[in-house]
């Protein structure tokens, strides 16, 4: 099966943000519930889930919106159980939602943002603003909501920030803007290096911008790694269901329906344990992800 | 970080800065050239005691609503949430820039009044000294209990009612009163005149109050990762403005009933000459012994004529009456005296003067009596042409000549046309027809009624309207809403209004 394109993973580079065990419960509810999540120098990361899966307040979490029940974050080389003031200095973030002051000017609000980063750079601003076509002297109010989340990524960007975090950046766009905006994420990675971790429930947008991918499911993570891996290592075997079969050495068994007299296993196993397995179909990410987080049809 | 902060304070809310400090200085300019001119004040400065007990409070709410409730409202805070700026310095930064704002307000208009009374007013370093202190004070208390109700968002008003409302009670209930304790000691009555002593107690217990207030602030911006300022501040849901109504009209309501079954302080006129009839007490109090046969003879009138009144409204009770001699009154001159603690009604009047006319004094007693009872809704101009056809009628009711006067008199009073809008609009009927000759037309009403369907049904009438004493809340409109004179003169008389209106129209045209 032909897979579309995506970035090339680069050689393994030294882990910019590193989070181990990380929980936090709203009353009964363990919204994220002991994640671990690592992204290396130069990567695009995929966060995905499913709404309500736990990616909003994981990166929530990770700016240091709200703090952790348990775990700690590694973020720049320093270790903290909470993110601190210093190192959010030197992340961009683009939030799912822009609630910016509408009555702003783009420019104003750009001279707003700048006094809280000592990174600030207001010719890289205004730069962005010309690249993205955004009017300087417009108000926000009077912003489309593509054009908001444009604002939002230049914000982001002209403090030079070592780690760009986006939160379904482009949740609420349409598709042209969506394109442009996932073109403009991986034009910063190509050109500048720089790392970028961002949230989705659209399987499309991670396999156009990713190269690494981390699958949260219900507050843990299911899967992570790079995303040609994935791709290599989950396979689907159909078997008649009354045969007797044993898995590839080391697999592990995502989802298994058995739909009238045709068993269909979905499993993640090492590349060389596919070599006896000629049969195996390849998987596109989407049926990855539903295999991954999807209940098995019998329960459903 | 915190001069970027307040940057963007004042370029958002500049505007309203600005109108607070227009309306503040204009107020305070206005009520001292005022007072300067007509010299009744006493001190200029009791425009600065009307700023800070009105205006400030005012300014001090908006500037809650501007600088807290407005940012989770429109939750730009999850904006600043997200950049590199610790929550208590945000909180911290629009404190500041509130309470810089109110501190300018009130010292403002107070150095402004200072200005106004130099020539006037003796103003020692420690006069202003103090008036500056107890400015500062208040203003430092207001400003952070509304900067603490900004966070309650969709609550706030509901949190304001309800703190009212225990003011309200602690103060009726108890023997406690609040306008003594800390901050509204120190905008009493003393306010402008104090200029030797300083409140120490007073402006302790304030600084007490407001640090408690403050931590209260950070514990609702900074607990919980801010959520919950958040929380409070979205918009309310219709279900819930509509549960929240409920709840504070049941409150009012609730408040209204305790404050009825609060015993009200009996008057007393020691040494008066008292007549009791029944459920009716009257007290005359005379100035010399000379007058007491008088005061005597007119309590015992009195009192057969409200006993005779018990009766015929069929009323358990009535409030006492008191009245007292003033000899400088003109004859005819009577006059009720508000009785702010007490339930019953003194009246003042010259009865010794040789042209005293008991007949109209106890028209004013009766009617005065009535209103009180009521609450005064009987001057309602829906209803008040009960209350002047009852006066009438009561004076007339076994007199047929002045009877014949009176039919005589509406007849005229009505001949160029009179419709049932003029019941309802009975003031403006009142004015344009005289007095006199709109009582004889609602005494006609009665008249009428009494020919026609029997004197059980006047006075069943008259019953349902004047009898029933009036609550002190909502359930008195709620009660005349649902029962409208017409509505009382079909139950009691069995006839719709309408054929009523006709059959009094008909007498009134007859010969």
């Amino acid at each position: 099966m032909e897979l579309p394109p995506s970035l090339p993973s680069p050689a393994p580079t030294q882990p910019l943000l590193r989070v181990a065990g990380l929980r936090r419960d709203f009353g009964k509810f363990a919204a994220v519930d002991g994640l671990d999540l690592q992204v290396r120098e130069g990567e695009i990361y995929g966060f995905l889930g499913v709404n309500g899966a736990g990616k909003t307040t994981t990166i929530r979490m990770l700016m240091g919106i709200i703090a952790p029940d348990a775990g700690t974050i590694e973020l720049l080389g320093e270790t903290s159980r909470r993110t601190t003031l210093q190192q959010k200095r030197r992340i961009g973030y683009v939030s799912q939602e822009q609630t910016f002051y509408p009555w702003m000017s783009c420019r104003a609000l750009g001279r707003f943002v700048g006094g809280f980063y000592p990174t600030w750079d207001a010719q890289e601003f205004d730069r962005l603003l010309r690249t993205l076509e955004l009017p300087p002297e417009r108000k926000v109010s009077q912003l489309s909501g593509g054009m908001r989340a444009k604002l939002a990524l230049a914000l982001a960007l002209a403090s030079r920030p070592a780690l760009l975090i986006l939160d379904e950046p482009t949740a609420g766009l349409d598709p042209v803007a969506r394109r442009e905006f996932l073109d403009l994420i991986t034009a910063q990675a190509r050109n500048h290096g720089r790392t970028t971790l961002f949230s989705s429930h659209l399987i499309d947008e991670v396999e156009r911008a990713a190269s690494h991918v981390g699958i949260i499911h219900a507050g843990r993570m299911r899967y992570e790694g790079a995303l040609l891996e994935l791709r290599k290592e989950v396979r689907r075997l159909r078997l008649d269901a009354s045969a007797e079969w044993s898995p590839p050495p080391g697999a592990e068994i995502w989802r298994d329906d058995t739909i009238d007299s045709t068993r269909t296993i979905t499993l993640r196993a090492p590349i060389d344990a596919w070599r006896d397995w000629p049969a195996a179909e390849r998987l596109t990410l989407e049926d990855i992800f539903i295999a991954c987080v999807a209940a098995p049809a019998a329960r459903l | 970080m915190t001069a970027t902060l307040l940057r963007k304070e004042w370029q958002q809310h500049w505007l309203a800065f600005l109108l607070l400090a227009l309306l503040t200085f204009a107020t305070a300019s206005l009520i001292g050239v005022v007072n300067l001119h007509r010299g009744q004040a006493g001190s200029v400065f009791m425009a600065q005691l009307l700023v800070l007990r009105i205006v400030l409070p005012l300014a001090a709410w908006v500037l809650g609503q501007r600088l807290v409730t407005l940012e989770f409202r429109e939750k730009t805070q999850l904006f600043l949430e997200a950049l590199p700026l610790p929550r208590w310095r945000m909180i911290a930064v629009k404190y500041a820039a509130g309470l810089a704002v109110a501190l300018f307000l009130a010292l403002g208009t107070l150095a402004l009044l200072a200005v106004f009374g130099w020539r006037t007013e003796h103003l020692t370093p420690r006069f202003l000294a103090i008036l500056a202190a107890r400015t500062a004070a208040w203003t430092w208390c207001v400003l952070t209990f509304f900067f603490v109700t900004g966070f309650f968002g969709r609550y706030r008003l509901l949190l304001l009612l309800g703190l009212g409302a225990a003011y309200g009670l602690v103060d009726h209930f108890t023997d406690f009163r609040p306008a003594e304790f800390g901050p509204f000691a120190l905008i009493d009555g003393r306010f402008p005149f104090e200029n030797v002593t300083f409140p120490v107690a007073d402006l302790r217990t304030t600084a007490l109050l407001t640090f408690g207030l403050l931590a209260f602030v950070f514990i609702l911006g900074v607990a919980r990762d801010g959520t919950i300022g958040a929380r409070l501040g979205e918009r309310m849901a219709q279900s819930e403005k509509l549960f929240l109504g409920a709840i504070s009209l049941a409150a009012l309501v609730l408040l209204g009933v305790l404050s009825q079954r609060k015993e009200r302080t009996p008057f007393d006129l020691p040494g008066a000459t008292a007549e009791s009839r029944d459920e009716v007490v009257v007290k005359v109090a005379v100035n010399r012994e000379s007058e007491r046969a008088r005061g005597a003879a007119t309590a015992a009138r009195t009192a057969d004529e409200l006993a005779a009144l018990r009766s015929f409204l069929g009323v358990a009770t009535l409030p006492g009456v008191f009245v007292v001699l003033r000899t400088d009154f003109a004859p005819g001159q009577f006059e009720r005296v508000k009785l702010e603690q007490s339930a019953d009604l003194v009246v003042r009047a010259n009865f010794t003067a040789e042209k005293f006319v008991e007949r109209d004094f106890l028209d004013f007693v009766i009617r005065d009596l009535l209103l009180l009872r009521s609450r005064d809704r009987l001057a309602i101009e829906s209803q008040a042409w009960v209350l002047d056809g009852f006066g009438e009628f009561w004076k007339v009711r076994a007199d047929a000549a002045q009877a014949d006067a009176l039919r005589a008199t509406a007849a005229t009073a009505t001949n160029r046309g009179f419709s049932p809008a003029d019941l309802r609009a009975w003031l403006t009927f009142s004015q344009h027809a005289g007095k006199e000759n709109a009582r004889a037309v609602a005494w006609s009403a009665l008249h009428s009624l009494t020919q026609r369907h029997g004197a059980d049904a006047t006075r069943d009438f008259l019953r349902s309207v004047l009898g029933p004493t009036a609550a002190q809340d909502a359930r008195a409109t709620w009660r005349d809403f649902w029962h409208p004179v017409p509505a009382r003169l079909a139950a009691a008389a069995g006839v719709s209004f309408e054929r009523f209106f006709i059959e009094w129209q008909q007498d009134l045209r007859a010969p």
